[in-house]
């Protein structure tokens, strides 16, 4: 008998069709398993007989054949394990396959017939719902996952055996209710808080204008001066992530199997911290697979890379295309794939190699030579791609004992934060974009528009502090956040100054 | 630019002076033993060696046709050009030293017969504090007339340099390498706009002498030799600023020093030296004081002087056609008033709070924030625009 199931398989972040056909013949017991399988698929031969077995059901004896269409794409993975199960058991007239129609199937079977966690169930969901699938099938460990799609059925399953017994109508399993996503926003609170950082006042106005504008920061400061922990308190400032946002962020991690056993979706921006021994594959994306990197883990979040220098050259440069673009193209031997990598870069270094340049006491060691070709290993191109550069001094230890009563706590800040994003999104509607870091030069023209006065003091400035083009761009970029922040209109004066001094705060910083 | 061209036994000194191991008292003994540097190189021989071994090695090394053609061509490549000691363009207080260099190289304005030079000379690793005092007193100074001389290294040298440059004053910058060379690199810009604005570099290396550690120490006598006193803004106790003003003192130079704070690593040079009997001065105008310089020949564009009458008596000297004007005591300290008091003519308190605490040694945003309270994002408003005023650095 022929059956046909129908599944999906992963390409990158998107699903395509896959059609799982299984044809069972007398003859001599033998099972082959063609449409370019790898390892795993393989396998898949002898897990599904097991599991067939163990849940009690007949497992056809005779020539069976197994076919992955389209047959020119490879297949990965153990999804397939079910699909291959469900086939076998219509094919052996077990199942009606009429109860199968229009459903998608996906899933790894154990060997007692319970069915493991899949990667990319999310791909699957949207996948299903814009074919107007009638249902689709994944193990139930990843139901949290999907939980905020609607409009399609979707059927966590536990065992083979569960599956079969809907499929039957003996006992229906109770499709997913979706939830809205805003229920699932707000659960868990921030790891940091920024009210635990003392002193750091301007480093933490900084952190405020980058979180709220989407900017690229920099701060450069000696060790312990607390840089890591202020780039830590970034995500519990970020404004909230929109369901859209969610959704692309968490399919980059599910389609990468990156989601663990009952997760839900992200709900709040990720925070990506790559060591600096990273390769540039596996901070953009890359390997046999053209898997994910760093870069698109951190889509819709933060990139942290600490000790900017110490960075592999050719790894930075790699990410300068990324961040220009906010998407990333991988390109491997086996597959071409897409990524989303729209990041707000936070970096962190050292103002020297030994650390202490510009502190005062002198402890810096360095010649100022060697303080020159520490700060000169980050290129000017991806210099030019951080709107803000911030000093961080180490806080004295006294200011540290004390109790900081000023101190706002992240949520206030946020609050701010996402009063002043609301503005740039309805602002940005125009143009496409979400943020003011996404503004190029000619939309900063258009809503950046400086009356006299503040177009005084900027052409001032330029002059005075030999400004280049470029530098113009970010003060404008960075003022007009400035002033979203302050919830007016126009930029004033004041907010063209501030704006200022975070391009000139970088005497000690890299050169600009 | 330079049109000037040499007489024969001006080629044959350029060639002298540019061989390695004679220095500017070994030129002077050849040129006193046989008349001059053309007899030098004519009847170069066993004989010579009296000069000593190295010399004399060099000499004979260098003592070829096309050597000494190429070393002439690379003058006029670089733009640059010879002053020679007997030339009314060489450095008057120069002149005098024991080991002057019988000539200098020169990009710029060739005339190096300034009335008064002041150098002023620091780390390469400066507070804000030493940055805005060099830059604020060699702009005074400038602005007075003097031409302030340093060395182009980084942090205090070229904020010596910026400051008479800003000030429309004059500047001279020594280096320790060929003029056509500049180092440190990152001083390009500084160095385009110094040539452009009357000020020169001069160097008693060839042009194309690369920068070499040895080299720079001996420079430090010509910055110091060429004025009439040395300003030490900042420095450790074992740096170049140590040299410079050690060679001063035996040059018989005035060496001054502005006082720093005693947390500082980079006061420690100035400090010690008041204590061994350097000045210890606050303004430019304790300078010209000491120096008994009551009037300068004054440079234009320079605001109106104040018709009030001066307090100390004025030895006019003024060039002719110009004003004469008191430098020091008042008008100077009314320019300075300008620079350092607290101009509340905006009558903003924030402004007047932070300028109050960043004058109060809180060079940092943070420290300022905590002092005034005042949220951080005003208070780089209020200092940017501060330091586009000009009033802080």
């Amino acid at each position: 008998m022929f059956a046909q199931v129908m599944s999906y398989g992963l390409e990158g972040m998107d699903g395509y069709p896959v059609t799982v056909e299984v044809n069972c013949a007398g003859g001599v017991p033998r099972f082959s398993l063609v449409g370019l399988p790898d390892a795993a698929v393989k396998e898949a031969n002898e897990r599904v007989r097991a599991a067939v077995r163990n849940s009690g059901m007949r497992y056809p004896v005779g020539n069976i054949l197994v076919n992955l269409a389209p047959a020119n794409i490879k297949k990965n993975g153990s999804m397939y394990d079910l699909p291959i199960a469900i086939g076998i058991l219509i094919a052996s007239g077990y199942i009606d396959a009429e109860a199968a129609g229009g459903m998608l199937f996906v899933g790894e079977l154990a060997l007692d017939g319970s069915i493991r966690q899949t990667p990319g169930a999310l791909t699957g969901a949207l996948f299903a719902r814009e074919r107007g699938c009638r249902a689709l099938v994944i193990p139930e460990e990843n139901a949290q996952e999907v939980r905020c799609v609607d409009r399609v059925a979707i059927i966590p399953a536990r065992t083979l055996a569960d599956v079969a017994d809907h499929l039957h109508g003996a006992r229906r399993i109770e499709p997913v209710t979706p939830v809205p996503y805003e229920s699932l926003r707000g659960a868990s609170p921030p790891d940091k808080d920024i009210r635990y950082v003392r002193g750091q006042h301007e480093a933490k106005r900084a952190l405020e204008i980058a979180a709220a504008g989407g900017h690229n920061l920099l701060m450069v400061g000696p060790p312990g001066s607390g840089k890591t922990m202020l780039a830590e308190c970034m995500p519990g400032i970020l404004p909230d992530m929109t369901f859209e946002e969610a959704l692309e962020s968490t399919r980059v991690y599910s389609a990468a199997g990156r989601i663990k056993s009952g997760e839900s979706m992200l709900t709040r921006r990720p925070f990506r911290a790559p060591h600096h021994t990273a390769s540039a594959a596996s901070l953009v994306g890359g390997g046999k697979d053209a898997s994910p990197g760093e870069i698109s883990f951190a889509h819709n979040g933060i990139l942290f890379l600490d000790e900017l220098p110490e960075y592999d050259t050719r790894v930075l440069e790699a990410l300068r295309q990324p961040l220009e673009n906010g998407e990333v193209s991988v390109a491997r031997v086996r597959a071409q794939h897409a990524y989303p990598a729209r990041v707000m870069l936070v970096a962190a270094m050292n103002p020297c190699k030994c650390g202490y340049y510009g502190t005062p006491g002198g402890r810096c060691a360095c010649s100022p030579k060697a303080v020159a070709a520490y700060q000169g290993r980050v290129s000017g191109p991806l210099l030019d791609r951080i709107d803000l550069r911030v000093t961080v001094k180490p806080v004295p230890v006294d200011a540290l004992a004390g109790h900081d009563g000023r101190a706002e706590e992240s949520s206030a800040v946020r609050a701010r934060v996402n009063a002043a994003r609301a503005r740039q999104v309805s602002r940005g509607k125009a143009y496409g974009v979400h943020s003011n870091a996404q503004l190029d030069g000619r939309m900063l023209g258009e809503v950046c528009r400086l009356e006299a006065e503040p177009q005084r003091i900027l052409s001032l400035a330029t002059e005075k502090f030999r400004l280049s083009a470029r530098s113009h761009y970010r003060v404008l970029r960075v003022a007009r956040t400035i002033a979203d922040l302050a919830g007016e209109g126009a930029i004033s004066v004041s907010h063209v100054s501030e704006a200022l001094a975070y391009r000139l705060a970088d005497a000690s910083g890299a050169a600009s | 630019m330079n049109s000037r061209k040499y007489t024969r036994e001006e080629y044959f000194r350029i060639w002298l002076s540019s061989v390695d191991n004679v220095g500017a008292v070994t030129f002077r003994r050849l040129i006193e033993r046989y008349g001059s540097a053309e007899a030098v190189w004519d009847s170069f021989g066993e004989e010579m060696r009296w000069a000593g071994d190295k010399a004399w090695q060099s000499m004979s090394e260098a003592r070829d046709r096309d050597k000494a053609a190429a070393l002439i061509e690379r003058i006029g490549k670089a733009g640059a050009e010879a002053v020679f000691m007997d030339d009314p363009g060489y450095p008057k207080m120069l002149r005098a030293l024991d080991d002057a260099p019988p000539l200098l190289y020169v990009k710029g304005r060739a005339d190096l017969s300034d009335e008064v030079c002041v150098s002023i000379v620091g780390t390469r690793e400066p507070s804000a504090y030493g940055v805005r005092s060099a830059s604020s007193i060699a702009g005074e100074l400038a602005r007075s007339g003097a031409c302030v001389v340093s060395g182009f290294a980084m942090g205090i040298d070229t904020a010596a340099h910026e400051g008479a440059l800003e000030a429309g004053g004059r500047t001279v910058a020594v280096f320790g390498c060929g003029v056509d060379v500049v180092y440190p690199p990152q001083n390009g810009a500084l160095y385009e706009r110094l040539l452009h604005s009357g000020g020169s570099v001069i160097s008693e290396y060839p042009p194309g002498t690369p920068p070499l550690g040895g080299r720079f120490p001996a420079r430090n006598r010509l910055i110091s030799g060429m004025s009439r006193g040395a300003l030490i803004v900042e420095g450790r106790w074992r740096s170049g600023a140590k040299i410079t003003a050690g060679d001063a003192a035996d040059q018989g130079r005035d060496v001054f020093v502005l006082p720093g704070n005693i947390d500082e690593a980079m006061s420690e040079l100035p400090n010690r030296l008041a204590r061994d009997g350097a000045r210890v001065i606050t303004s430019a105008a304790d300078i010209l004081d000491d120096l008994n310089l009551f009037t300068l020949p004054q440079t234009p564009a320079k605001k109106k002087p104040r018709g009030n009458s001066p307090k100390k008596p004025v030895r006019a000297k003024a060039a002719p056609g110009q004003e004469p004007m008191p430098q020091t005591g008042e008008s100077a300290a009314q320019t300075a008033a300008g620079e350092f008091a607290t101009p509340d003519d905006s009558g903003d308190p924030e402004r007047a709070a932070v300028l109050a605490a960043y004058r109060s040694g809180a060079a940092a945003a943070d420290d300022i924030v905590e002092k005034t309270g005042i949220d951080a994002g005003r208070v780089n408003t209020v200092l940017t625009m501060l330091a586009l005023e000009g009033i802080i650095q």
